[in-house]
């Protein structure tokens, strides 16, 4: 059984530390619907008292996982040990006080007030249940009390997801499940609902918890399982589990990875495959090119940017969104070598968009090298405010050099999409 | 709707045995040859033995009568609470097992036989309807758990396949036909204490469901749920589907195929007291037996000395009543 | 259970089961009995042996062969003792599958059984003429006589109306003389009954039809007729008119001095003294318990004479001779 540590011998003045085996433990699990197989050689184990999410495309088998662990289902190969001994082996009463499952979808018809609802979960307690006024307790943990004599079916989505999981709370498993338990409530209430497992778990509760957001996932969670097509793709802390390879490979999405106020998180953009639109390099600064960053790389373009300062917004934004820039030392006017390759970058891009950016003496040759691309048969189109905020007048070469001047960047990111359209109607 | 308006749950029992008690009392009283409530405690305390046309008519025909017709009612309605709530369907009755079905073709060979004599009907039925309840749960095993959806349609299709049988079997027996179209008609005319002695048979399944009461409330979410919370599903399922089965069985060994009340009487009270099995058990089986009871009354009370086939009454006394309880809109 | 729309979905189900089970209940209400038509007559120009020949049966129709049938199919076991009895075993080519009397009829080829007799089968034997109890199904009939055969329904309520059935049948195969005598002993045998049992009593009379669930013989049945004639007075008729069920209880407090049931109930003296609250029956307790084969009085045919006279010997022993 993985999870045992070696005893340590008293004689190094450490206490003996107790055998403990992992709360669950899952060896080579595979499972299939009738022929078609869901799960495949996942193993892990998981540790009592841990805050565990598990996330991963729709169909990659997660709420099979779970009601795996649960015992609800019988695994194809492999085991899945709940506190040493496989699920199989339990019996149902067993097995729910063992491990608790709260569930994304459940239905009751019936006329039944939320008080016999969650004293529904005090069944596998048997006669150890002291039924009254624990269902009440359960509610007022969650902080809806007040619901304790309304009709079950009378609630809302969110509010019967807490009823179910106070249900689930007064089975007093050391294991909860739960599977999405966010997906009905709205924003407050789900990051409240995340809150509130992170307390239980902080008083004991060993938390398996689907969910999809991995935002969320990433701030709430010590560790994720990251299922993909019925394997395990990755186990361990999220900054270690959610980089962007990862998602990208999960997901096949584009990820990029974000920290701000202390806080990492993740942002997304369809990736778009096989069409290759073009690249694009921005001459921007001081914030200027952030948004036009971002757009361009969620339409698919490749993106280039310089020169930019070291510590620059927008040189931050493009090191987040993994762009080739052209770089200078922070407070540095644009040097020799930043400005060559900065017109290496222009030489390969198919249009050069210049920003409203300020222009003074540091960042001159930035425009300079613009206009170069422009003799150089390089479409170059730039936003007229970057005329206003010149301190120097290289910008009023722009137009003569044949640069094309739009009012502001919907105006720029339009005559793109034209470019684009004209491009494929060309095309053989 | 507030839960103010639903009768509470001790209440509810009080006002199912008074119902009851009403009831009885009155398909006792009255009848096609009235007997004066004092004349009744007459009998009641001269007992069985007199000889005078009232004693006989009270203690030979009319008491075990109601007597059976209060046991059918309360096992018809108890076996539709189960199904209705192991099927999670609100339009299954008891029937739809395809028990019924068997136990009429039990009956039909015991009359093409001439074996019409009581013990055999009700042992030839018994087995028939114990035969399509094997048949209906081998069909319905899948790895070792009974799917009750595959229960459902095998029993129906089960009871469509018995009843071609039956109609040949009709069609070949000659003159026997009218006794088995009578046989299947509902009816507890001409039924006496032999019948009840069966039917009393049934009555200890009547408590079985009672202790699964938490399991049956728990299994209103849906099995996979059931199982979640630790109830043995396949256990219990067991368990009550056979119990169902042997109250249908009995039920209708004794008094033919009658509709309805099986069917609406969990409904009602359902709708008067809620879905909880504690409550919902004992006063369905009060009210079915009330029902039951009152229509057979009102069968052979109303156009004396003809009777009306009681299914047809339970019909128009149950209907309207279910009917109206729905209007005044319950969850 | 817990929507609006299910829940009206299931009103409305209800109330259309309600419908359906007040037509099958009205229906069922109005008996088993056969409903009985008016008498019909004899045709003033019926001839002996040979011509055209008009009757009217009791369902009121009509019915007119250009010549005495020479083929008959019968549907109706009754209808085939009948032709049986005044002669006509030649003339039939068909019969149904309940046909036991006269021995001959069970060879006769069989067109199926009175519930849904095989419209091919008939056709293929030819007939011109084909009998019919009370029961038959309108379309059938109207499907045979499009195939141009005529339908001749017996379904009387009164000894005389088995007669002048009898009677009928005569004319149309052309075997009026010994459907006349036939008739003529049924007459007898009626006026011989009545004569014996004119001065006495009607003792209160039951006919079981059927024991579980109780059914009698109301009124407006030749049963019931038969009862009359026998000397005893039919308490089924209070039920209505055809074949009723009764109440036991009823039956306990009206006491009948004699009890008949029909052999088809499976029944014997011994078994239906005791069932539950004939104890106290006056006629278990004088022992007039009686069985009767149920072909003697159920079919209206000639052996209704003899129907007749055991009915007598039941009701009225004293007056009857000694079996």
């Amino acid at each position: 059984m993985a999870g045992e540590r070696e005893l340590t011998s008293a004689a190094t003045g450490e206490l003996p530390k107790a055998a403990s085996p992992a709360l669950l433990s899952v060896r080579e699990l595979a499972f299939a619907y009738d022929e078609r197989p869901v799960l495949r050689r996942i193993s892990f184990d998981l540790q009592a008292g841990e805050f565990v999410g598990i996330v991963g495309p729709n169909g990659s088998g997660k709420s099979t996982l779970l009601d795996l662990v649960d015992g609800v289902l019988r695994p194809s190969a492999g085991e899945v040990c709940v506190n040493g001994k496989p699920t199989r082996e339990y019996r149902r009463r067993d097995m729910a006080r063992e491990v608790a499952l709260v569930p994304q979808h459940f239905t009751l018809e019936f006329d039944l007030s939320v008080r016999e609802v969650v004293e529904m979960g005090a069944y596998c307690r048997g006669k150890d249940a002291h039924s009254g006024g624990d269902a009440e307790l359960t509610l007022a943990r969650l902080g809806v009390a007040a619901l304790v004599e309304r009709r079950f079916t009378e609630l809302s989505g969110g509010e019967k997801q807490l009823v179910v999981l106070a249900q689930a709370l007064m089975q007093r498993a050391q294991l909860l499940l739960l599977d999405e338990p966010a997906s009905a409530l709205d924003v407050s209430h789900q990051l409240r609902l995340f809150d509130l497992l992170q307390q239980l778990n902080r008083d004991g509760l060993t938390v398996l918890c689907i969910l999809h957001d991995l935002n969320l996932a990433i701030h709430y969670f010590d560790k994720l399982l990251v299922l993909s097509d019925g394997e395990v793709a990755a186990f361990g802390p999220p900054d270690e589990v959610l980089r962007p390879e990862i998602v990208e490979a999960v997901y096949g999405v584009r990820a990029y990875l974000h920290k701000h106020a202390g806080r990492t998180y993740l942002t997304f953009s369809p990736r778009l495959r096989g069409e290759r639109l073009g690249r694009v390099h921005l001459v921007c600064g001081g914030g200027t090119g952030a948004g036009l960053m971002r757009e361009l790389v969620d339409a698919g373009y490749d993106v280039s940017a310089g020169v930019l300062n070291a510590l620059d917004t927008d040189e931050e934004t493009g090191s987040e969104l993994g762009l080739s820039m052209a770089v200078e030392a922070p407070f540095s006017p644009v040097g020799d070598e930043a400005h060559a390759h900065n017109l290496e970058l222009m030489r390969a891009a198919d249009v050069v968009m210049v920003t409203a950016v300020p222009v003074s003496h540091g960042n001159e040759r930035n425009i300079r090298a613009a206009l170069e691309a422009a003799a150089a048969g390089t479409p170059v189109w730039a936003v007229r405010g970057v005329l206003d905020n010149d301190f120097t007048g290289v910008t009023a070469e722009l137009e003569p050099a044949g640069a094309r001047l739009f009012a502001d960047e919907a105006g720029v990111l339009a005559a793109l999409r034209e470019r684009a359209r004209r491009a494929s109607l060309t095309q053989p | 709707m507030t839960s103010g308006a639903r009768t509470s749950g001790r209440l509810g029992v009080a006002l199912a045995v008074v119902i009851f008690a009403a009831c009885l009392l009155a398909s006792l009283a009255l009848g096609p040859v009235s007997l004066s409530p004092l004349k009744l405690a007459h009998y009641l305390m001269a007992g069985p033995g007199g000889s005078a046309p009232g004693s006989i008519i009270f203690w030979q025909i009319r008491l075990p009568r109601v007597l059976l017709a209060f046991l059918v009612g309360a096992a018809l309605s108890v076996a539709g609470v189960i199904l209705q709530d192991l099927f999670l369907n609100p339009l299954t009755d008891p029937y739809v097992t395809g028990v019924s079905s068997g136990a009429a073709l039990g009956a039909t060979f015991g009359i093409v036989l001439h074996l019409a004599a009581l013990p055999w009907m009700t042992i030839l039925a018994l087995i028939g309807g114990f035969a399509t309840l094997a048949v209906v749960w081998i069909a319905a095993r899948r790895r070792g758990k009974i799917d009750i959806y595959v229960l459902l349609l095998a029993g129906v299709t089960i009871s469509y396949l018995v009843t071609a049988v039956i109609a040949v079997l009709m069609i070949r027996a000659g003159e026997d036909m009218d006794a088995i179209v009578y046989w299947l008609l509902g009816s507890f005319s001409g039924r006496s204490w032999p019948e009840v002695k069966v039917a009393l048979f049934a009555l200890p399944f009547m408590i079985v469901p009672l202790f699964f009461a938490k399991e049956m409330d728990i299994l209103l979410q849906g099995e996979k749920r059931a199982l979640e919370l630790g109830v043995d599903v396949e256990r219990a399922k067991r368990v009550l589907l056979v119990t169902a089965a042997v109250l249908t069985a009995v039920a209708v060994s004794v008094s033919g195929i009658i509709g309805f009340v099986g069917l609406v009487v969990p409904h009602i009270v359902r709708l008067l007291v809620g879905p909880s099995h504690m409550r919902l058990v004992p006063i369905a089986l009060l009210g079915g037996a009330a029902l039951m009871g009152i229509a057979d009354l009102l069968s052979r009370t109303m156009l004396a000395p003809a009777e009306i086939p009681v299914g047809v009454v339970t019909t128009f006394v149950g209907a309207p009543l279910f009917v109206y309880l729905l209007r005044r809109g319950r969850a | 259970m817990s929507t609006t729309r299910s829940r009206r979905g299931l009103a409305a189900i209800i109330l259309l089961s309600v419908l359906i089970a007040a037509v099958l209940g009205a229906l069922a209400l109005s008996g088993c009995g056969s409903s009985s038509a008016s008498a019909g007559e004899a045709s003033p120009d019926a001839f002996a042996s040979s011509g055209p020949v008009t009757v009217t049966d009791d369902s009121g129709a009509t019915v007119t062969l250009a010549q005495p049938a020479q083929k008959v199919v019968s549907l109706a076991p009754a209808d085939t003792e009948i032709a049986y009895a005044i002669g006509g075993g030649s003339k039939m080519v068909g019969g149904t599958s309940y046909d036991d009397y006269p021995a001959e009829a069970r060879s006769l080829p069989k067109v199926g059984d009175f519930a849904s007799p095989s419209v091919e089968k008939i056709v293929a034997l030819q007939p011109d003429l084909v009998l019919a109890a009370g029961g038959i199904q309108a379309g059938l009939r109207s499907k045979l006589e499009k195939l141009g055969m005529q339908v001749f329904v017996v379904d009387p309520t009164t000894y005389d109306g088995v007669m002048a059935d009898i009677t009928r049948l005569g004319q149309l195969m052309g075997l009026e003389a010994p459907a006349t005598k036939v008739v003529g002993d049924m007459t007898r045998a009626k006026a011989t009954v009545q004569a014996r049992v004119a001065t006495l009593d009607r003792p209160a009379t039951f006919i079981e039809v059927y024991s579980k669930p109780l059914m009698t013989a109301g009124g407006k049945t030749f049963i019931d007729d038969l009862v009359t004639l026998a000397g005893g007075s039919n308490i089924g008729t209070q039920a209505g008119d055809g074949f009723p069920n009764f109440s036991s209880e009823v039956l306990v407090k009206d006491n009948p001095a004699v009890y008949v049931a029909m052999a088809g109930a499976q029944s014997s003296p011994g078994a239906i003294a005791e069932r539950p609250g004939y104890s106290g029956l006056a006629a278990v307790k004088d022992g007039k318990v009686f069985v009767l084969d149920d072909d003697l009085i159920a079919r209206p045919g000639p052996r209704l004479a003899q129907g007749l006279e055991q009915l007598a010997a039941m009701i009225h022993p004293e007056a009857s001779p000694a079996p």
